[in-house]
C-alpha cells in the first residue's frame, strides 16, 4: 500500500488504537504493545491489508523486569522504511498467547523456538517440538533467566525415524549427503524420479549462542560471536548486530566506518555468490564452471585479505565503528582486482550459463510461485527471483547504501535458474556499489570514542546478507544484551523448499536445496547414538 | 608371433586404464585450471581400497560373481578385438561385440542386488542408459564395419555412402562415448544427487573391483571404435594394433576433453535425446545406403 510516509505512520498508530494498543515511535521504528486478545487482528491487518513483511517473532523473559513473558512480533514495511514491533506480555504463570500462523504462516517456526526456549505455549496451532533434543527434560526452557547457560541435562541417546526407512520410495537426502554441507535432513516421497512429497527434520545442532550472549559476553565480544553464526557470511551478522545496538542506544557512527562497512559487506557478497555458483555447477555436473569460478573467487579472498586482514571471518566491526581503515593504496588495489573480476566473471559466466545441461536443468525447475513467497516470507534471491522486489539495502536502508545507487534484480519465473541470474546480477551490482563507494568514501575517524549503552533499550535491524535479510533483535542491559535474537534469512526459506522440490524430478532435488544457498549449523556433535540408544564416541584411529 | 602380440595386448588392456584414468584426471585439472593428481593417482588409489575392510551387505557374493562375469568377459572381448584388429576377420568383431554386451548387462546387474535407494535409483538409470546405449552402439559399429568396407571397394566415389558412412560413424562415437559414461551421461553415479549413487554401498575390495571394471569398460569400448576405425584401413600386421592402441588413447583425451565441457544430464533428458539422435542418423545412414544401392 503506497501511501504518504506520515500517513500510513497515522493508519498504523489508528489501528493499533482500535484495538487497544499503545503505540511509541523511535526514528524508523514503531512500538505497539497490544493486549493478547488482539494480537491476531493486528498480524492479519499488517501482513494481508497493508502488505507488511514478516521477518520473525522473538519470546523475551522480562519475569526480572516486570514478572512477565513478552513475544514481540516484527514487521517492516518495506515501501516506508518501517520496522514495526508489535508486542504482547504474557502472563508468567499461565504462559499461553494465541498464535497468528493462521493469518501468518512464516510464524510456525519462531513460535515453536519461543515454546522450546521460553515455554510460551501457543493456542490455535499444532504445537511440536522444534529446537530442544529428543530426551530433553520437561520444564526446563534454556531462554529463562534461571537457567545458567551452562546447564548440562544427562540426555539419554534416542533414535528419531520421520518414517520406516524401509518404505519403498523413500530417498534420504542427509543429514550427511554429498550435496549438504551442514547437517539437516530431507526425506523425499518418490514415484519413479518424481517427487510427491517432503519431510524436513533441522535443527540437528542448535548452539544456544544467544543465552550465551546474554548470560556471559559483553556488548563488544557479541560482535565476534556474531560473526561466527556464518563462515561465510559472518561479517552480516556482525554488522547487524552493531548497528541493532547503536540504534538500541542512538549512538552516530562516523560515516567512514559506515562506508567500511558497507564496502566489507558488498565483498563479503561477490565472495558468497560466487562460492555459490561453483556449487551449482558442481551440483548439475559441471564441474569445470565450478572450478573456474572458485579461481575467480580467489581475487575476492584476497581483496578480503587485503581490506580486513582476513580471508574469512574479518573480526573488525565493533559496536561504534570499525577497527581497519582504508588507505589510498588499497583502494587502487581494491578497485584493480575488481575490474579483473568482473572481466574474468563477465566471460565465464557467459559461457557457464548457456552450457545445455546447466541451462536445461536450472530452467523451469524448484518452482517457488510469488504467492508461496510471499505467503512463507522468504528471503533474499529466493524471493527476488519470485517477483518479491525487496532489499533490505534499499527498503531499510543501513550503513552507507544510502549513498549508492544500485538496481534490485528481480524476475518473476521463480525457478532455479531466476535464482541464479539474481546473483549474477546482484555480483554485477555489488561492484558498482563498492566501486562508488570507494570514490565517495569520506574522509575522519573510523570509531565512535566514547559512548554509554542505555539499559532497556530496543533496537532491532535487517542486514541483507548474501542469502537474504538477517534480522537481529537487541534489549539492551547492563553491560551485555538483556535479549539477543539473531534470524538468519535460511530460517525463512527452508519451509518453503516443500513447495519448491513437489512435483520436481529427484535429479534436481539437491540443486533445488541448494538454490535458496542454504546455511546450517557449522558445528557438529561428534557423538554417535546407535539405534539401541547406546552412545560410541568417534576414535581417530578407528572410526566409530 | 600372435600369441605373444595378443598376450601384450592383454597386458596392455588390463594395466592401461588405470593410466588412462590418471591422464584424464590430470588432463581434465589442467583445463580446469588445477594441478591435479599425479597419473600413477588411480592405482593408488585402487590399491589403497584393496587394503580397506568391505563392509558386507548380504549380497556381496553375488554382486562379486557378476563382477567376475563382467572381467572375464570383458577380458575375452579384448582379445577378440585384437584378433580382428590383426587379421581383419570379422567374426572376430561379431564375437567380441556379443561378449561386450555379456560384459556391459554384468555390470549393469550388479548395483541393482544392492538393498539401498540410492544404489537402486542409480542401477535403474544405468539400466535406462544400457537399454539405449548398447542397442545403438552394437549396431552402429557393425553397421559401421560393413559400410566402410562397401565404400573402400567402391571404385567411383559415391556421395550418399560418404554421408552414410558419416552418420554411422557419429552414432558410434556418440553411443560409445554415452556408454563409457562420462558427463552428460554419468547420472547413475551423480554424486551430489543420489550420494554416488550406484558405488554408496561398496567399499574397500569391493568398491576398487567396481571402480577397475568400469575403467576396463572405458577401455574395452574405445579399443573396440579405434579397432574398428583402423582396421580396415591398416590390415594384418603389427602395426594395426599399434595404430589401434595410439588411437584408443587419442579417443581416450578426446572423451576426457568433451566430458570437461559439459554438465550432467537428467534421467528423463538424456534418453529421449540420445534415442532421438540415432534414430536420425542411424535412419539417415540406411536411406544414404539405400539411395548408393538403388538411386
Amino acid at each position: 500500500m503506497l501511501m504518504d510516509r506520515n500517513h500510513i505512520i497515522q493508519e498504523y498508530i489508528s489501528l493499533a488504537k482500535s484495538l487497544n494498543g499503545n503505540v511509541t515511535i523511535d526514528n524508523d521504528t514503531l512500538h505497539i504493545i497490544i493486549p493478547k486478545e488482539s494480537l491476531v487482528e493486528i498480524a492479519d491487518k499488517l501482513f494481508n491489508k497493508y502488505q507488511c513483511d514478516f521477518r520473525t517473532c522473538i519470546g523475551v523473559d522480562e519475569r526480572p523486569v516486570n514478572g512477565y513473558f513478552s513475544m514481540t512480533y516484527v514487521f517492516t514495511d518495506n515501501r516506508n522504511s518501517l520496522y514495526l514491533l508489535i508486542k504482547t506480555y504474557i502472563d508468567s504463570l499461565n504462559p499461553s498467547t494465541p498464535s497468528i500462523m493462521k493469518v501468518v504462516p512464516a510464524v510456525d517456526w519462531c513460535e515453536m523456538e519461543a515454546r522450546d526456549l521460553l515455554g510460551i505455549e501457543f493456542t490455535d496451532r499444532e504445537q511440536y517440538k522444534l529446537v530442544l533434543p529428543p530426551g530433553w527434560p520437561d520444564n526446563v526452557y534454556p531462554l529463562r533467566k534461571e537457567v545458567p547457560y551452562n546447564y548440562r541435562p544427562l540426555l539419554r541417546g534416542t533414535s528419531e525415524k520421520i518414517s520406516p526407512s524401509t518404505e519403498l520410495g523413500v530417498i534420504p537426502i542427509g543429514p550427511y549427503h554429498p550435496a549438504l554441507h551442514e547437517p539437516e535432513y530431507f526425506e523425499l516421497y518418490v514415484e519413479g524420479e518424481r517427487v510427491i512429497d517432503v519431510k524436513y527434520r533441522g535443527f540437528h545442532v542448535h548452539r544456544g549462542i544467544e543465552k550465551l550472549a546474554e548470560t556471559r559476553m559483553t556488548y563488544q565480544q557479541v560482535n565476534f560471536l556474531a560473526e561466527r553464526i556464518c563462515g561465510i557470511c559472518g561479517f552480516e551478522h556482525s554488522t547487524c548486530y552493531a548497528l541493532a545496538v547503536e540504534k538500541a542506544a542512538k549512538l552516530d557512527v562516523p560515516e567512514r566506518a559506515q562506508y567500511i562497512r558497507s564496502i566489507i559487506l558488498e565483498v563479503e557478497r561477490i565472495h558468497s555468490h560466487l562460492l555459490w555458483l561453483g556449487v551449482a555447477f558442481h551440483v548439475v555436473g559441471y564441474d569445470a564452471g565450478f572450478m573456474h569460478m572458485w579461481r575467480i573467487r580467489e581475487k575476492i579472498m584476497y581483496l578480503a585479505e587485503l581490506l580486513t586482514g582476513s580471508r574469512k571471518t574479518y573480526g573488525i566491526n565493533l559496536i561504534g565503528g570499525v577497527r581497519k581503515d582504508i588507505n589510498e593504496d588499497k583502494k587502487q588495489k581494491t578497485l584493480e582486482t575488481l575490474r579483473e573480476l568482473e572481466k574474468e566473471f563477465r566471460e565465464l559466466i557467459e559461457i557457464a550459463i548457456n552450457v545445455p545441461q546447466v541451462k536445461k536443468r536450472l530452467s523451469g525447475t524448484g518452482l517457488l510461485p510469488k504467492e508461496d513467497a510471499v505467503k512463507f516470507s522468504v528471503e533474499g534471491p529466493v524471493a527476488r527471483a519470485s517477483g518479491v522486489n525487496k532489499d533490505a539495502r534499499r527498503d531499510q536502508p543501513y550503513a552507507a547504501y544510502k549513498y549508492t545507487s544500485f538496481k534490485v534484480p528481480v524476475y518473476t519465473e521463480g525457478d532455479n535458474m531466476a535464482r541464479a541470474l539474481v546473483r549474477i546480477n546482484e555480483i554485477f551490482e555489488s561492484i558498482s556499489i563498492i566501486e562508488q563507494l570507494l570514490d565517495k568514501i569520506p574522509r575522519g575517524p573510523i570509531m565512535l570514542e566514547d559512548f554509554d549503552i542505555p539499559e532497556g533499550k530496543i533496537g532491532v535491524q535487517v542486514v541483507e546478507a548474501p542469502r537474504g535479510g538477517d534480522v537481529h533483535f537487541v534489549i539492551t542491559g547492563h553491560g551485555k544484551p538483556y535479549r539477543w535474537r539473531v534470524r538468519a534469512p535460511t530460517y525463512n526459506n527452508i519451509p518453503a523448499l516443500k513447495i519448491m522440490l513437489k512435483d520436481q524430478p529427484l535429479a534436481d532435488a539437491p540443486l533445488t536445496i541448494a538454490s535458496i544457498d542454504p546455511c546450517f549449523s557449522c558445528t557438529d556433535r561428534i557423538l554417535v547414538i546407535r539405534e539401541n540408544g547406546k552412545r560410541e564416541w568417534l576414535r581417530i584411529t578407528t572410526g566409530v | 608371433m600372435l600369441l605373444v602380440y595378443l598376450t601384450l595386448g592383454l597386458i596392455i588392456g588390463v594395466i592401461s586404464p588405470v593410466f588412462f584414468d590418471g591422464i584424464e584426471r590430470k588432463l581434465k585439472a589442467y583445463l580446469q585450471s588445477r594441478i591435479g593428481p599425479p597419473i600413477t593417482q588411480t592405482l593408488y588409489d585402487l590399491l589403497k581400497l584393496i587394503n580397506k575392510e568391505v563392509k558386507p551387505i548380504h549380497t556381496t557374493p553375488f554382486i562379486v560373481l557378476y563382477l567376475l562375469s563382467f572381467i572375464s568377459s570383458t577380458l575375452a572381448s579384448i582379445l577378440m578385438v585384437e584378433i580382428y584388429v590383426y587379421t581383419g576377420e570379422s567374426l572376430y568383431i561379431t564375437l567380441g561385440l556379443s561378449l561386450l554386451a555379456i560384459s556391459l548387462t554384468s555390470l549393469t546387474i550388479a548395483p541393482l542386488l544392492v538393498p539401498n535407494p540410492f544404489s537402486y535409483a542409480g542401477g535403474m538409470r544405468e539400466v535406462v542408459l544400457a537399454l539405449i546405449n548398447e542397442s545403438a552402439f552394437i549396431v552402429s559399429v557393425t553397421m559401421y564395419i560393413s559400410l566402410i568396407n562397401n565404400l573402400l571397394q567402391t571404385e567411383a566415389l559415391s556421395i550418399p555412402l560418404v554421408l552414410s558412412v558419416i552418420t554411422i560413424t557419429i552414432t558410434m562415437f556418440v553411443s560409445g562415448y554415452a556408454l563409457t559414461g562420462r558427463a552428460p551421461f554419468d547420472i547413475a553415479e551423480a554424486e551430489p544427487e543420489l550420494a554416488s549413487g550406484i558405488l554408496v554401498e561398496f567399499s574397500g575390495k569391493l568398491l576398487a573391483a567396481y571402480l577397475y571394471c568400469n575403467l576396463l569398460k572405458r577401455f574395452l569400448i574405445t579399443l573396440i571404435t579405434a579397432g574398428v576405425i583402423t582396421a580396415p584401413l591398416i590390415k594384418h600386421s603389427v602395426f594395426s594394433l599399434a595404430t589401434t592402441f595410439v588411437l584408443t588413447v587419442l579417443l581416450w583425451i578426446v572423451f576426457a576433453v568433451i566430458s570437461v565441457t559439459l554438465g550432467r544430464s537428467r534421467v528423463d533428458l538424456a534418453p529421449k535425446t540420445l534415442a532421438k539422435t540415432y534414430i536420425l542418423f542411424i535412419s539417415l545412414s540406411i536411406t544414404g545406403l539405400l539411395v548408393h544401392a538403388y538411386g
